[in-house]
């Protein structure tokens, strides 16, 4: 539902009057608007979050350890599932690499759109509900995870579900290497930097394509 | 007749009138200045992220300036507030000290009340040349050469650590001492600071991590320092989140390590987060000595009867605790103090007062301040609390360390009575092995009598039998009973004061 109403509030309007990349912003000046006010509502401490399953033990087995891991395959296998073999999946990607074009040979776009926004809702409400037991419910959340998440789909190659679960893996792994063996201090920096290497060497990504636009 | 010519012969009509306006209005000057209010400048963000701490200081601050004013106010004129909010916004404190010193007219300002907004306002403060009450715990707030008229109401950081570390070794007896902090500025400065500390005491920390404080699980971290052979962790951080993360993964692993740490562990919001609340029990944080209650529960007298007073509409500030609102009374206590013994509010003669007071007793603590130190809040003021153990009038029993020595009991009979965590039964002269207690000692205290064991504590004066027993059972797998309620009791045991 909120994916549905940020698509409606910042950015159908932009994109019916420009052709930039305009909504970017516009949705970037959603999200602060909205973690604001959580803030205000809900303050700024760390609120705890219920057991999805309920459970009475902790440990290696932990639900809130795995349980992220699962969904996030699942739902990366899902969506493959569902671009390659659905007919909606299908117009994403046709929309996604040409909208125009899309629109062109009868695509209701702005439906699509819409669609693309509550899936994303639908999938990043998933996400919350399976890593709030080790994150906990906290407002400043969404940037800290939406930058990891950039990093690890553009590591991967944009468009590809396996690429950015691979990504974020190699970004995990280099985050905690760089905190062990150079410290904390450092682990943004150095991870991000050689994740700026690897993206001059192969900047489709491991797992993206180079795109061929025939004129 | 007389040579005497009368004065409007001399200055004339005009300049007579003239001269009669200008003396009566001298003569009044000082009489309106008599009756003008003492203007207190007071910045706190409350609103922004540290929005609930403030509002409880701002509380404080209110009703430490009603109080004053309700006597009378100080040199028998009122206190009059200019608050501003600077939302947590070093960029606004900035506008706001610089409005409230040259535009508002202010005696004396207080706050900014974190270190990070505090900071950028003293070079503005002090070149207005207005008495600062400074609300930041940073050590580099305080220098009496380059800011003459700033003064700390609180304590620094470096006494927190101090004391932390010297409960961690004189009290807990712990040496082998693990840091882990976070990567904040202050995280980092903290951890060097704790490593200095040690380095007082002869000790290295023999295992140190610097966590990001948005990483989501922190087992790693204390498992190495398990590895490393740690008996006490110390966590130095003010993110909620992650002091709840260390707590949760030191109880799922089963180690009854005790972490000791920033104050921020105390907090209720922490408890929270916890997967079981006993994950506190064996969690200390630095607290003050204005929260430790006497034997009857009562908190010292200074601060019971401020909160006695104001019971009405402390409700909702209770939460950020105690010390938040002490903090800006302190600000106002400090302040009129000062005022009183120089009888003027000209700050120099404020500063000069202040450094010239043997102590200042407020209900926050004792503040001593001398020409060449500006800090003024003593050491003992700090006192180490037991986190779950808060009472609800905000307060904490005193933290009871007892050991059991090898061979020896250090508990005399009426202890065993009164915290009811040693039956007399068994404290009849015979003495406990530590390996014993540490073991066995929840099954035998909870249930002596009413699971028929009461033989067993006979064999607790047998030490080094009732030990080898334990570990045989434990070898062969018979006292899964015994374990899981000594786990279950773990709790209430700490809860006793005792290890």
């Amino acid at each position: 539902m909120f994916g549905w109403l940020s698509e409606v509030i910042a950015v159908r309007r932009i994109v019916a009057v420009s052709d930039e990349h305009l909504w970017v912003l516009s949705t970037l000046a959603l999200s602060t608007m909205v973690q604001e006010a959580m803030a205000i509502w809900w303050g700024t401490d760390p609120t705890p979050f219920p057991r999805v399953i309920p459970q009475d033990f902790a440990g290696a087995f932990d639900q809130k350890f795995w349980l992220p891991l699962i969904l996030a395959i699942l739902m990366a296998v899902g969506l493959e599932q569902f671009y390659r073999h659905s007919m909606i999946g299908k117009l994403f990607i046709a929309m996604s690499e040409d909208s125009f074009a899309a629109r062109a040979r009868g695509v209701a776009t702005d439906r699509m759109r819409s669609l693309s926004y509550m899936l994303a809702g639908t999938l990043g409400a998933l996400s919350g509900f399976a890593a709030g037991q080790l994150t906990f419910a906290d407002f400043a959340l969404g940037t800290a995870l939406g930058l990891s998440g950039f990093i690890a789909l553009a590591v991967g190659g944009i468009g590809s579900s396996v690429g950015a679960l691979v990504g974020g893996a190699i970004l995990g792994m280099m985050t905690s290497l760089t905190a062990h063996y150079f410290g904390a201090e450092y682990q943004k920096t150095i991870a991000i930097g050689l994740l700026i290497l690897l993206l001059v060497v192969r900047p489709q990504g491991l797992f993206g394509t180079t795109q061929v636009r025939q004129v | 007749m007389s040579n005497i010519r009368p004065l409007t012969a001399v200055l004339g009509r005009r300049q007579l009138v003239a001269g009669a306006v200008g003396l009566a209005s001298g003569l009044t000057m000082p009489a309106i200045a008599q009756n003008k209010p003492i203007r207190m400048g007071w910045i706190a963000a409350v609103s922004g992220m540290f929005a609930s701490n403030a509002q409880a200081q701002d509380w404080g601050f209110r009703m430490a300036v009603a109080d004053l004013n309700e006597q009378g106010g100080l040199l028998g004129r009122k206190i009059e507030i200019i608050m501003r909010d600077s939302a947590a916004d070093p960029s606004k404190a900035v506008s706001f000290a610089k409005e409230l010193v040259y535009n508002e007219n202010i005696d004396v300002l207080c706050g900014p009340i974190n270190s990070g907004e505090a900071l950028p306002t003293l070079g503005i403060v002090s070149g207005a040349k207005k008495l600062h009450l400074i609300g930041g715990s940073v050590e580099e707030l305080i220098n009496p050469i380059k800011y003459p008229l700033g003064f700390r109401n609180l304590n620094a950081n470096g006494q927190w650590i101090k004391v932390g570390v010297k409960f961690m070794v004189e009290d807990l007896k712990k040496t082998r001492i693990a840091i882990i902090n976070d990567n904040t500025g202050y995280g980092v400065l903290s951890r060097d600071s704790v490593t200095r500390s040690l380095a007082t005491h002869n000790l290295k920390p023999v295992y140190t991590a610097t966590v990001d404080p948005n990483k989501p699980d922190v087992t790693d971290e204390l498992l190495k320092a398990k590895e490393a052979g740690a008996d006490v962790i110390t966590e130095w951080s003010n993110a909620t989140g992650f002091v709840a993360r260390l707590v949760n993964a030191r109880g799922e692993q089963n180690w009854n390590v005790p972490i000791v740490g920033h104050p921020t562990i105390l907090q209720e919001q922490v408890a929270k987060l916890l997967t079981k609340r006993s994950y506190w029990d064996n969690v200390y944080g630095v607290g003050y000595q204005h929260e430790i209650v006497d034997a009857q529960g009562k908190l010292p007298p200074g601060v019971q009867a401020f909160m006695d007073k104001h019971k009405d509409t402390i409700a909702p500030y209770m939460a950020a605790g105690l010390p938040a609102f002490l903090q800006a009374h302190a600000a106002v206590t400090i302040y009129a103090a000062g005022l009183t013994k120089a009888g003027d509010t000209d700050p120099f003669k404020v500063k000069e007062a202040l450094e010239s007071i043997p102590v200042i007793d407020a209900p926050y603590g004792k503040f001593i301040y001398t020409p060449t130190d500006h800090n003024g809040f003593q050491d003992d003021g700090i006192k180490l609390v037991n986190a779950n153990a808060q009472l609800p009038n905000g307060g904490y029993p005193p933290v009871k360390i007892l050991t059991i020595k090898p061979g020896g009991c250090n508990l005399a009979a009426g202890d065993c009575q009164r915290t009811g965590a040693w039956r007399p039964l068994w404290h009849d002269g015979t003495c406990l092995q530590r390996d014993v207690f540490d073991l066995k000692s929840a099954e035998f205290w909870h249930r002596p009598v009413r699971n028929g064991r009461r033989h067993l504590h006979r064999l607790a004066g047998a030490g080094p039998a009732l030990a080898a027993l334990a570990w045989v059972s434990r070898l062969l797998g018979l006292g899964r009973g015994v374990r899981l309620a000594q786990r279950s009791d773990r709790g209430a045991a700490h809860r006793r004061g005792i290890r």
